[in-house]
């Protein structure tokens, strides 16, 4: 952990203190990749700050490439950032990775494990012993209705039942704190948004704390309680759209007015940094 | 899934017929120009002795002749692929994990390839003498090569991603390599074993052909200076079914515990 002396002497500062209730606080987090001897730095994110109280959703959009997946990972602890700061219930520390339950964009299931030890792989690496995480899997897969396909190897599912046992996989390791990284990105547009609804239960049942990430705006909307628009790279978090639709929430507010003149502000927003991005890239 | 399962069955017999097709004509080919070879060129039968003869030495001389030595060459093929498979995977895991010793070793593994075993045969034989030992270590020589660069290769085909996340639930570096690289390295691994198998044996040969006086090696070397080259195919004909049956017995042992390897993605999925 390299917190340099300037952020220890912020921290000390009175007024600096988090609210009670917030459980991610990234602190003016700047990002750089590689350095002179690569040919310069890439700037991922540059003084990004937000902050994620306990049980809520919050999403993050941008176009791609801004550095919501590097954003992210150094929430996650699994790269340092280059500057700023990460604090988990207003605490530094030295390993947060405890802290996160985190899917990353591609279901990253085993070829060689079935369905049931993907699932166990979060709990058996944490120390459960085998055979009673494969009993856990066992159980979480039933609860999920996927029961029937414990046994049969990640190349034998559809798209979506790999992300729904991905997802179980993360879900087993008992974080309140998720991380999702487009966790729906590569499904059909109706698997994503049986998907969607799914989540949106779950999350009623446990009332985890989120941060979600996705380039489908209508999804941030549907799913969240505060969107964060990031701008074209470097990555600056640029705007915050609070989402005051009543929960619970179905898909049949998609098309409730409220629903699509929030939609077409953040749209507005992110669009001129797309445009941006697509005349760059 | 709607074909009647006889239909479906007969059809793939049939299918694996004209697959296997081909490999019939070539080697019906090659059977009957061997056998009428001398009747048709009036070469002498020890230029190239007619096939059913030298299956019938194969069968008459095998309790005196071509058993006992097949044994002693089995046991230093087995040997020398145990050795070398068992170095050639240490060192493959270890000059992957230790950047230094991959600088340090590797460039000297590589040019250890590039001499010819046979001579280095004939030193190991002043150093270790006449026994199995120089042998095994000549088929162990040749054999780890192919493993320990598949598994270098293996180990390092994991992708980022899922080290990421290893890396996500704060898994150890043990846990890393024995839930993640070492599994995903296992068929890279065992198509280094199923070359290795092949030419263990003709590390073994070579071993015997520099200075022993057991196995097929010295049945060769006599039976050749005696002109019974009928005697020598039978030999020959005995290290083909060796080989090929090391070669058969790692695919088993690949089929079997790598399973997961030959799934095919499931039409519905
Ligand atoms: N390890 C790395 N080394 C160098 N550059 C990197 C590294 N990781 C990411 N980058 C760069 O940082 C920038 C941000 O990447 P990041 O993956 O965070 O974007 P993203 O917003 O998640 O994009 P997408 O929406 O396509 O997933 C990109 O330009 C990327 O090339
Ligand atoms: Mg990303």
């Amino acid at each position: 952990m390299s917190a340099s002396s300037s952020n220890a002497a912020r921290a000390e500062t009175p007024g600096a203190q988090p609210l009670p209730d917030v459980r991610v606080w990234a602190d003016h987090v700047t990002k750089e990749f590689g350095g002179a001897a690569d040919g310069g730095a890439v700037v991922a994110v540059v003084d990004a700050s937000l902050k994620v109280s306990r049980g809520e959703f919050v999403t993050l959009v941008g176009p791609s490439g801004c550095g919501k997946s590097t954003l992210l990972n150094i929430i996650a602890g699994l790269i340092e950032p280059t500057d700023g700061r990460i604090l988990i219930d207003g605490q530094e520390e030295a390993n947060r990775r405890r802290h996160f339950g985190y899917m990353f964009q591609r279901d990253l299931l085993l070829p060689w494990r079935n369905i049931r030890a993907n699932v166990a792989l979060g709990i058996e690496v944490l120390g459960v012993p085998k055979r009673k995480a494969r009993e856990m899997a066992g159980t979480i897969l039933d609860e999920f209705g996927l029961g029937g396909f414990a046994d049969k190897y990640p190349v034998q599912l559809s798209g979506g039942m790999r992300q729904r046992a991905a997802f179980m996989r993360t879900l087993l390791c008992q974080r309140e704190i998720l991380l999702l990284d487009e966790p729906f990105g590569a499904l059909d547009a109706l698997t994503r948004s049986v998907m969607q609804e799914w989540l949106l239960k779950l999350w009623g049942r446990h009332h985890h704390t989120i941060i979600f990430i996705t380039h489908d705006i209508e999804e941030a909307v549907f799913l969240s309680d505060r969107i964060l628009t990031m701008s074209a790279r470097p990555g600056r978090i640029k705007n915050e759209f609070r989402v005051d639709l009543p929960r619970p929430r179905d898909h049949t507010i998609l098309t409730t007015p409220a629903f699509t003149a929030l939609k077409q502000r953040v749209l507005d927003d992110i669009y001129e940094e797309s445009v941006r991005t697509a005349e760059a890239g | 899934m709607v074909e009647p399962v006889e239909g479906g069955r007969r059809d793939r017999v049939v299918t694996r017929l004209k697959h296997a097709l081909p490999l019939l004509i070539t080697v019906t080919v090659i059977i009957l120009v061997w056998e009428f070879f001398g009747k048709i060129t009036g070469e002498p039968e020890y230029v190239l002795p007619p096939l059913h003869k030298i299956l019938i030495t194969a069968v008459d001389r095998s309790l005196d002749k071509l058993l006992p030595a097949t044994s002693v060459t089995v046991q230093e093929i087995m040997a020398g692929f145990a050795l070398g498979t068992i170095v050639g995977f240490l060192l493959g895991v270890a000059t992957f994990h230790v950047e230094t010793l991959r600088r340090a070793i590797m460039p000297l593994v590589i040019a250890s390839q590039a001499v010819p075993v046979l001579a280095i045969a004939p030193i190991l034989v002043i150093w270790f003498g006449f026994g199995i030992e120089p042998k095994i270590i000549v088929a162990g020589l040749i054999v780890f090569f192919p493993v320990t660069i598949n598994t270098m290769a293996g180990l390092g085909a994991v992708e980022r991603d899922v080290i990421n996340l290893m890396n996500s639930l704060d898994a150890t570096p043990r846990q890393v390599f024995f839930k993640v690289r070492f599994p995903a390295a296992l068929p890279a691994i065992f198509t280094g074993l199923k070359n290795a198998a092949v030419i263990s044996v003709i590390g073994a040969i070579v071993g015997e052909w520099v200075g022993s006086d057991a196995g097929l090696g010295p049945v060769m070397i006599a039976a050749n200076s005696a002109f019974k080259t009928d005697l020598v195919f039978a030999a020959i004909l005995y290290l083909a079914v060796i080989g090929v049956s090391l070669f058969l017995a790692v695919s088993l042992a690949e089929r079997k515990l790598i399973a997961w390897h030959f799934l095919t993605r499931n039409p519905r999925g």
